[in-house]
């Protein structure tokens, strides 16, 4: 038998009979009965105060901050256009700046895409008509910010018969003005891919090539030159997004 | 700067086991004791070895070092290996079994509630029981199972107050110093292994949901009970703010007449650091609300180093300290005799060198001083050790107290004698838990068990 301490004791083996009795015995001690109810109670009122506020307070922003809700993300756009006159001799060619910021826009916007708008007509008053002098137009990819590779682009154009020349640069990426939906935490989450700054601001190179067409009929007088108007168009825009019941 | 803690958890596990080890060796070859605490030094022992390896091999499956919440998911999640699966499982059960271990302890030290000449065969089978039920569980249940073992964590920490307590109120109305024995190895045992939970106790009393619910809520994805480990953490901080209120009343009361102690610094020490953290915690409240109601990403560096040398040190470093000075000074483990006392003085060097060099390096990570200067402050440090070993030694065993002399003069403990070579004693429960780790974690990482 192994023999661990204490044997002077062993008279007082009978003091704890069974091997309840340790228990009982701390528990049933006359002078600190009431302090160890006032701590039981205190430990309960605390964990009580604890529990209400993990548990209760918060209770819905909890499921803010755990489910994903869909939201509806539709877009506000503002316009500002800008016009640049030229007159271009045939065979000529020239680079147009384009300066574009965004003061006159409302606060919070930003620019999505730039459209550009190259006009002209024949001038030259001819018998059976003058043919309409040829234009090419592009825009000259540069260290201006903008998605230069984005597929949707029109680069560069041309028309030989007066009509328009349209060309669009995506700046901000991914943007085409359309509603979509997406799952998120909260709103800011929801929008957060619409907040970067500095995408189309800076200055925009617009290059036009003029080619005179000359009248098919002899002793008519033909022009050497053509006024060509370019509008460039700013579409800036501010992102909203409505959570979806 | 931050980055530089990832190895706190690599330092305390190695600091637990070999804590750990030195502990058993001094408890085989303690003979005078009396059961309940040497039985008691056996559980601290290996409740610091399963601590130890719980801690690393949650280190060694390369989490990333945790920097708050984020909206975004920006920390990697380690590659779901073998070694990883392995690992993960030999967590599982060395926490199954630390817990344990740690409520069979409760129950034998400072005060025996078991007096039962087969207390440890019955402690060792249920250690067993409940390692080998709940680490099974936890394998097919990992939410629900997990957390109600948790819960067992929190059996030791209410009978340690209301022990606390009662000898509190002895040792003030009988001017008892074996009273102030159990009460105040009571106390340090709260303080050691849930100190990082009081670091932040008045932000648990008073607001707590402004932490909850953007760090702890936010992790749980739509088809888990959040409330569940709510509740658990509810009663977790409850019970242990409690302690602490109530040792800090006490303390507070015991100072005037009885003088400063080790247990009534670190009361007032965390008392002190519980209202700091609340000031600190109140800075980033901000942040928290936008982790919420629009985008974080992390909290701030100054913030985490505060959160380490605060929350982190108590759970990592002072938790073994205290637990040293517990088993020392308390009389569980005999360090009276030469070769025990080599043992205990190896104990205190070893433990003393780790956490000044540990805290020398964390101090050089934040403040730039030379590598040079650092590596002399912590060669006078080991030397100063050495040389004061003796005098550091008689400090941490002055005033040496027995718990069971005591107890034995209120008549509240009997004499046992207990059975040679019972049919299961603790070192075969141990074994089988050991067993069963190695073979579970290797099913796991073989088959990828759950």
């Amino acid at each position: 038998m192994q023999h661990w301490g204490w044997g002077e004791h062993m008279s007082k083996q009978e003091s704890v009979p069974n091997d309840l009795n340790p228990m009982l015995l701390f528990f049933s001690d006359e002078e600190s009965r009431v302090p160890l109810v006032i701590f039981a109670v205190a430990m309960l009122l605390v964990t009580s105060r604890v529990f209400y506020s993990l548990n209760i307070k918060d209770s819905d922003v909890h499921d803010e901050v755990r489910f994903l809700d869909e939201w509806s993300i539709t877009f506000t756009e503002e316009t500002e256009t800008s016009s640049e006159t030229i007159l271009l001799g045939d065979g000529a060619e020239e680079d147009v700046e384009f300066t574009i910021d965004l003061t006159s826009f409302s606060d919070g916007y930003h620019i999505g895409m730039v459209q550009v708008k190259i006009l002209y007509t024949e001038t030259n008053q001819a018998i059976g008509d003058d043919p309409c002098d040829s234009v090419q137009a592009s825009l000259a990819q540069s260290s201006y910010p903008a998605q230069w590779d984005y597929e949707n682009n029109t680069l560069n154009d041309g028309s030989a018969s007066c009509e328009e020349i349209n060309l669009l640069l995506q700046t901000y990426p991914g943007y085409t003005g359309e509603t979509y939906s997406r799952m998120a935490h909260n709103e800011v989450i929801a929008l957060d891919e619409w907040y970067e700054e500095g995408f189309g601001v800076g200055v925009l190179d617009v290059n036009v090539r003029l080619d005179v067409q000359q009248s098919q009929i002899p002793t008519q007088d033909n022009d050497n030159d053509e006024t060509i108007q370019i509008d460039v168009t700013v579409v800036a825009f501010k992102a909203n997004a409505e959570k979806q019941v | 700067m931050y980055a530089d803690f990832r190895s706190l958890e690599a330092i305390s596990a190695s600091v637990n086991i070999i804590l750990g080890a030195i502990t058993l060796v001094l408890a085989s070859r303690t003979k005078n004791n009396a059961w309940s605490e040497l039985f008691a030094a056996k559980l601290l022992g290996w409740f610091l070895i399963f601590q130890g390896l719980y801690m690393f091999c949650g280190y060694l499956q390369g989490y990333d070092l945790w920097t708050g919440p984020s909206t975004y998911e920006v920390r990697n999640t380690p590659e779901d290996t073998p070694a990883f699966r392995f690992f993960l499982m030999a967590e599982n059960v060395t926490l199954s079994a630390g817990i344990a271990v740690g409520c069979a302890m409760c129950l034998f030290f400072p005060y025996p509630f078991v007096q039962n000449k087969n207390s440890e065969q019955i402690v060792s089978a249920l250690i067993v029981l409940f390692t080998l039920v709940f680490s099974g569980f936890v394998v097919f249940f990992p939410y629900e199972a997990g957390l109600i073992r948790r819960f067992f964590l929190l059996v030791p920490f209410v009978v340690w107050g209301f022990v606390y307590v009662r000898f509190s109120i002895k040792e003030r109305r009988h001017d008892s110093d074996g009273a102030r024995a159990v009460s105040a190895a009571s106390g340090l045992l709260i303080l050691a292994i849930i100190g990082y939970w009081l670091t932040d106790w008045l932000l648990w009393l008073t607001i707590p949901e402004k932490w909850s619910t953007p760090v702890w809520v936010s992790r749980f994805g739509p088809g888990v009970d959040v409330s569940l480990y709510l509740t658990y953490m509810s009663i977790a901080l409850g019970i242990s703010t409690s302690c602490l209120l109530a040792m800090f009343v006490f303390e507070g009361l015991r100072l005037p007449r009885k003088g400063n102690s080790v247990l009534t610094t670190l009361v007032f020490g965390f008392f002190v650091v519980g209202i700091i953290s609340f000031i600190a915690d109140l800075s980033i409240f901000g942040i928290l609300e936008d982790c919420i109601y629009e985008t974080c990403e992390g909290l701030p560096e100054s913030w985490l180093i505060y959160n380490t040398f605060t929350n982190t040190l108590a759970g990592y470093l002072i938790q073994p300290i205290v637990l040293m000075y517990v088993l020392l000074n308390f009389n569980l483990l005999d360090s009276d005799t030469d070769e025990n006392g080599g043992y205990a003085r190896a104990m205190i060097l070893v433990l003393v060198v780790i956490v000044s060099s540990t805290l020398i390096e964390m101090i050089q990570s934040i403040i730039p001083i030379g590598e040079i200067i650092t590596s002399a402050i912590l060669a006078i440090g080991i030397a100063a050790a050495i040389g004061w070993e003796k005098v550091i030694m008689e400090k941490f065993l002055a005033g040496k107290n027995s718990t069971v002399d005591y107890l034995d003069t209120i008549d509240e403990i009997k004499d046992i004698v207990l059975a040679e070579n019972p049919p299961l004693s603790l070192r075969i429960s141990i074994a089988t838990v050991f067993l069963f780790t190695f073979i579970l974690a290797l099913l796991n990482a073989a088959l990828g068990l759950g």
